[in-house]
């Protein structure tokens, strides 16, 4: 019988945890929503040089963009390719 | 190289110095760019982000890149190039695909600013102001073409509506009559000379000022940049249209070339292709 409620206690205990790791987590998500809300509103952080983060994104780091400059001249020979307004 | 074609995002894409499975990789890719990224589409992954305003929404990684990429080319132009405008082109007519516009035909509502810095995006969860919708068409085609180019083992170019991202030497036909060699990055032109349309009694065009909502206007007809990628030059080539008589100088400050088209059909060079047209005659 005291092995059995052992067992109901640490079940118990299980459960509990569980409910406060949701918890936890669903207030996390809140608490990042409401912060990107409340930043939303009058935001007027300045524009950065290029190449840089903004102010409105996280972290990655994957796809930087930057106005980077190509190599070119002239030519002479027959165009392959124009370039127009599409 | 003879290049090869096909209609993807509303443009004729050509490829050049591709082998069949290559070209059928960029065309693949293209496809499905256009089928995420469409306003014209509800089935889009775009149409249902822009349904979704004023809500946070989870988005796919390729979805959340592009809105990574859109948010620092705005901040790279000082927001001159604006992905929050899709409310802003159907204000003023386009609010289908170009071919399907109805000459002279009135367009509901009210055109709206750029907010570009309300956007908020954390990881795969994005959030726009309510009202709001993207048009990332600016970075889209500039980002397919660039890939494009990387599924090529060797040299050649993809050219999307005239923008175009090439390795090796790429003769290319500028507007204003000349010609040039790309030899590593992109090309593109931006203007207001195409896809224009009739808005009730009003002509519009495409390339919206930021600042109020409306159809841009400028001394150019036409400005086209040379960057290290196409997207660059996409981007570059918008924003120094919307600087207007400060294009020229904001992309030397860059150090990117641009060659500028007026409405009068004057053409203006900046110092940085002046510079780069000239050691290459030098030479």
């Amino acid at each position: 019988m005291a092995e059995e409620s052992r067992i109901e206690a640490a079940h118990r205990r299980v459960a509990a945890a569980k409910t406060v790791a949701v918890v936890l987590a669903a207030a996390g998500f809140l608490a990042a929503l409401g912060l990107a809300r409340s930043s939303h509103a009058g935001s007027s952080t300045p524009a950065r040089a290029s190449g840089t983060q903004t102010p409105a994104e996280d972290q990655t780091g994957d796809d930087d963009f930057s106005l980077d400059p190509g190599s070119f001249g002239t030519g002479n020979d027959a165009p392959q390719v124009q370039t127009h307004v599409s | 190289m003879s290049p090869e074609t096909f209609r993807s995002m509303g443009v004729e894409v050509a490829v050049g110095g591709a082998s069949r499975s290559e070209l059928a990789g960029v065309q693949s890719l293209f496809e499905e760019l256009d089928a995420r990224f469409t306003r014209f589409r509800e089935t889009s992954e775009l149409c249902r982000v822009n349904a979704a305003a004023g809500s946070p929404v989870v988005v796919s990684p390729r979805f959340a890149q592009v809105v990574r990429l859109a948010l620092r080319a705005a901040a790279a132009t000082n927001g001159r190039v604006d992905p929050t405008l899709g409310r802003a082109l159907e204000a003023a007519g386009y609010d289908r695909d170009f071919d399907l516009l109805e000459p002279g035909s009135t367009a509901a509502g009210m055109p709206s600013p750029g907010c570009w810095r309300d956007v908020r995006l954390y990881g795969p969860v994005l959030w726009l102001p309510p009202g709001v919708a993207l048009d990332l068409n600016g970075v889209v085609k500039g980002l397919a073409a660039d890939e494009g180019l990387r599924l090529l083992a060797g040299d050649g170019f993809v050219s999307a509506g005239g923008d175009v991202a090439g390795r090796g030497r790429i003769t290319v036909a500028v507007p204003g009559g000349d010609r040039i060699v790309l030899r590593a990055g992109g090309i593109a032109t931006s203007g207001s000379s195409r896809r224009r349309w009739r808005n009730g009694d009003t002509a519009a065009h495409h390339l919206l000022d930021p600042a109020t909502g409306r159809p841009a206007s400028s001394p150019w007809a036409e400005v086209t940049v040379v960057a290290g990628s196409c997207l660059a030059a996409d981007v570059a080539a918008k924003a120094a249209f919307l600087a207007g008589a400060e294009g020229p100088a904001w992309l030397d400050r860059h150090g990117l070339g641009g060659r500028f088209v007026g409405t009068s059909g004057m053409v203006v060079d900046n110092a940085v292709w002046k510079r780069a047209t000239a050691q290459e005659q030098a030479a």
